[in-house]
């Protein structure tokens, strides 16, 4: 089971959305960052073979991604899906599962399995124009689901979930992840931090850094900083520093900065997360924007 | 094959699903309803304003007069008696002829008969008017088809068909009966005028109903899953242009068949085996109106399959449902304000392919022919098959376009 990206790109006009991207994907769940426009849903959308990359190549065990093949052990979660108002849950279910070639009989069976699975069924009924955003993303989800895929892409699956929802669609990505590939971008780090077996991250079409998350956390390691300091301070090292985090407390501001060395004083090393290094680099990205 | 039925019954139910696809199929039978009922509707005015009696008696007296006449052929006799019943006319200009009591107590039981004969006597430099037709010779009267045929073979040949394609219409003449035994054939008449508005609603309707079967999957965002599932770019197109093809036909067939049924229970079944030419007086095709209505509908069914297919087409290639929409509208209502002169014959030919000429009765009974590599091809018969193929051709399109859509 290899999903492989042969130096993928694709390009708008003169604007470069993915960049000869090479990867391969093996059994597992493998978390996709990257700020807006970074190239992320642009990827997806090529993997799942409904956009043509400019050059390069994606093929699952030599299945170019073009094959009916393909799109059988794919599924699908796009980030702002479309569904039919008029539809109930169910009927949604049942056509989705007739598009991905279910039989009737598998096709009922795993719509209720799915829906309960995301604790929709007592809305399988109802029609999806009385669901709320979050009702609507489990049931996008469900769909995905459906054919038992192989491989697996959720653009923003966590979006529009509440705290108990995520952390249960966490776990069963988790679980999922155990005999198939899935690839999931969320803008929520702690969800990648706790399911992502590899983290990659995109920036300005190129993947920039793929590993698990203690290799990538090794760039910033020992150079995460916290401290309280006076306010001319915190502005001076505003000023100097990506700053993670910011909030006012009784002796002046705290402050959760990234640097080499030690910034001031009473600056206390702290453990590394993926959140530092996510604003790591897209802070300064902004710096140097803004420069 | 089960999923592909499964595909179609989903494919119906979003159609069904939508409030406007429901109103427009509503509509689309109300207003054919009322354009073969708004006919006998009201009343008839003398030209004093005063109502004189409603249309509905009205088509009651003509149909009755025209049963009277049924059964007779049209020949010396005919035309002379009918005549003498016009020559009793009064006539002055400061009222309508129709409106007079010699009128009404003897010449417009032959008024038919008249409206047939004058066609055949008009010319460009003189009008047969019912001065004439009153004053009309026996010797006149016994040229009738010789007048006829003469007419026929000059405006034949001053047309810019192939002299293979003009022979073969005089020769057609041949077959026609003569001389034309005259039939009451209203509801045939009427048929085939209210038919041209039941094809341009069949037509609008199915451009309003298919405008998003594909677009509207671009514009709600669930091209992505489509395009991404097993059979998103196969099967479902198929499936979607079964549904296409098969709601258009079936809406030209039930509204072909409400029309017909609408126009013999008004104006009465007879006729079905009475000449075209008591219709088109002019005209060498060999058929009975009867023939006439089933190649009408043949043909109107295919161009709204035709309507259908292109709508889908487009629907794939356009972002919007409204863009198909509009597009759509401007090649069904354009034509019918346009005139494109017979002279250009491959011009006015494919004029004659759009869809709203292929519901056009006159398009189908024209004496140009089409012509293709050599061989003459009848309208009647060169149309329908045309827009069939068209449609299958617009279908393999459509299923290319959605096939390789690229999700931006």
């Amino acid at each position: 089971m290899e999903l492989t990206l042969d130096r993928v790109t694709k390009n708008y006009g003169s604007k470069i959305a993915c960049d000869r991207i090479s990867l391969t994907l093996t059994k597992g769940v493998y978390g996709l960052l990257g700020a807006n426009g970074a190239g992320k849903t642009t990827l997806m959308r090529m993997m799942c073979g409904i956009l043509e990359p400019t050059s390069g190549s994606i093929s699952y065990d030599g299945i170019d991604v073009s094959r009916e093949e393909y799109r059988d052990v794919l599924g699908y979660l796009p980030q702002d899906f479309g569904y039919y108002p008029e539809f109930t849950a169910q009927d949604f279910m049942m056509y989705i599962a007739a598009l991905k070639g279910l039989p009737k009989a598998k096709a009922k069976v795993r719509t209720t399995e799915l829906l309960e699975l995301v604790s929709l069924k007592n809305e399988a009924k109802k029609k999806i124009k009385t669901f709320s955003g979050g009702m609507k993303q489990r049931l996008g989800i469900a769909q995905a689901m459906l054919n038992d895929p192989k491989i697996l892409v959720l653009d923003e699956p966590t979006a529009g979930l509440d705290p108990k929802e995520r952390v249960r669609f966490r776990n069963l990505i988790s679980r999922m992840g155990a005999d198939r590939i899935i690839l999931l971008s969320t803008h929520i780090v702690s969800d990648i931090e706790h399911i992502a077996d590899t983290i990659l991250v995109m920036k300005s079409g190129q993947l920039i850094h793929s590993g698990s998350l203690d290799e990538i956390i090794e760039v910033i390691r020992g150079k995460v900083w916290e401290c309280t300091v006076p306010q001319d301070v915190a502005d001076m090292l505003t000023e100097k520093y990506p700053i993670i985090n910011t909030r006012n407390a009784a002796e002046g501001v705290f402050l959760r900065l990234v640097c080499d060395k030690k910034p001031c004083e009473n600056a206390v090393n702290t453990e590394a997360t993926l959140e530092d290094l996510y604003l790591y680099y897209f802070s300064v990205e902004e710096r140097t924007d803004n420069k | 094959m089960n999923t592909f039925w499964n595909l179609v019954s989903y494919e119906y139910k979003k159609i069904f699903k939508r409030k406007g696809a429901v109103i427009t199929l509503i509509l689309a039978a109300a207003v054919s309803l009322f354009s073969v009922f708004g006919t006998i509707i009201g009343y008839i005015y003398d030209s004093n304003g005063e109502p004189v009696m409603s249309r509905y008696d009205d088509m009651k007296t003509d149909l009755e007069y025209a049963r009277e006449l049924s059964g007779r052929a049209i020949d010396t006799e005919l035309i002379m008696e009918a005549s003498e019943a016009y020559s009793k006319l009064e006539l002055n200009s400061a009222e309508k002829y129709t409106d007079s009591e010699e009128y009404e107590n003897y010449a417009r039981k032959y008024s038919e008969i008249y409206s047939i004969v004058r066609s055949v006597y008009n010319t460009s430099s003189e009008l047969f008017d019912v001065q004439t037709f009153g004053n009309m010779t026996k010797e006149q009267a016994d040229n009738f088809y010789e007048i006829r045929r003469q007419k026929q073979e000059q405006a034949i040949m001053q047309t810019n068909m192939s002299d293979a394609a003009k022979q073969s219409v005089i020769g057609l003449d041949s077959g026609v009966e003569k001389p034309i035994v005259f039939e009451a054939s209203e509801g045939y008449t009427r048929f085939f005028a209210i038919m041209y508005t039941t094809g341009i609603i069949i037509a609008v309707a199915a451009a309003i109903i298919f405008a998003p079967l594909f677009s509207g999957e671009y514009t709600s965002g669930a091209d992505s899953l489509i395009l991404s599932s097993k059979h998103g770019k196969s099967l479902l197109v198929w499936a979607k242009l079964f549904v296409s093809f098969t709601l258009s036909a079936g809406l030209s067939v039930i509204l072909t068949v409400l029309t017909y049924a609408e126009c013999m229970a008004i104006w009465g079944t007879d006729g079905a085996d009475a000449a075209i030419q008591l219709q088109v007086p002019m005209m060498s095709y060999p058929l009975t109106m009867g023939q006439c209505a089933l190649l009408y509908s043949v043909s109107v069914f295919a161009a709204c399959i035709m309507t259908a297919a292109l709508t889908a087409m487009l629907s794939a290639a356009i972002k919007t449902p409204s863009g198909t929409i509009v597009i759509m509208s401007v090649i069904i209502i354009a034509p019918m304000m346009l005139n494109v002169s017979e002279d250009i014959v491959w011009l006015y030919k494919l004029f004659c392919l759009l869809p709203s000429n292929m519901m056009a009765f006159w398009c189908i009974i024209d004496s140009i022919q089409f012509e293709l590599f050599g061989l003459v091809i009848r309208p009647y018969i060169f149309t329908p098959v045309f827009a069939l193929v068209a449609a299958v051709l617009f279908g393999i399109s459509a299923y290319r376009i959605f096939g390789k859509k690229q999700v931006n």
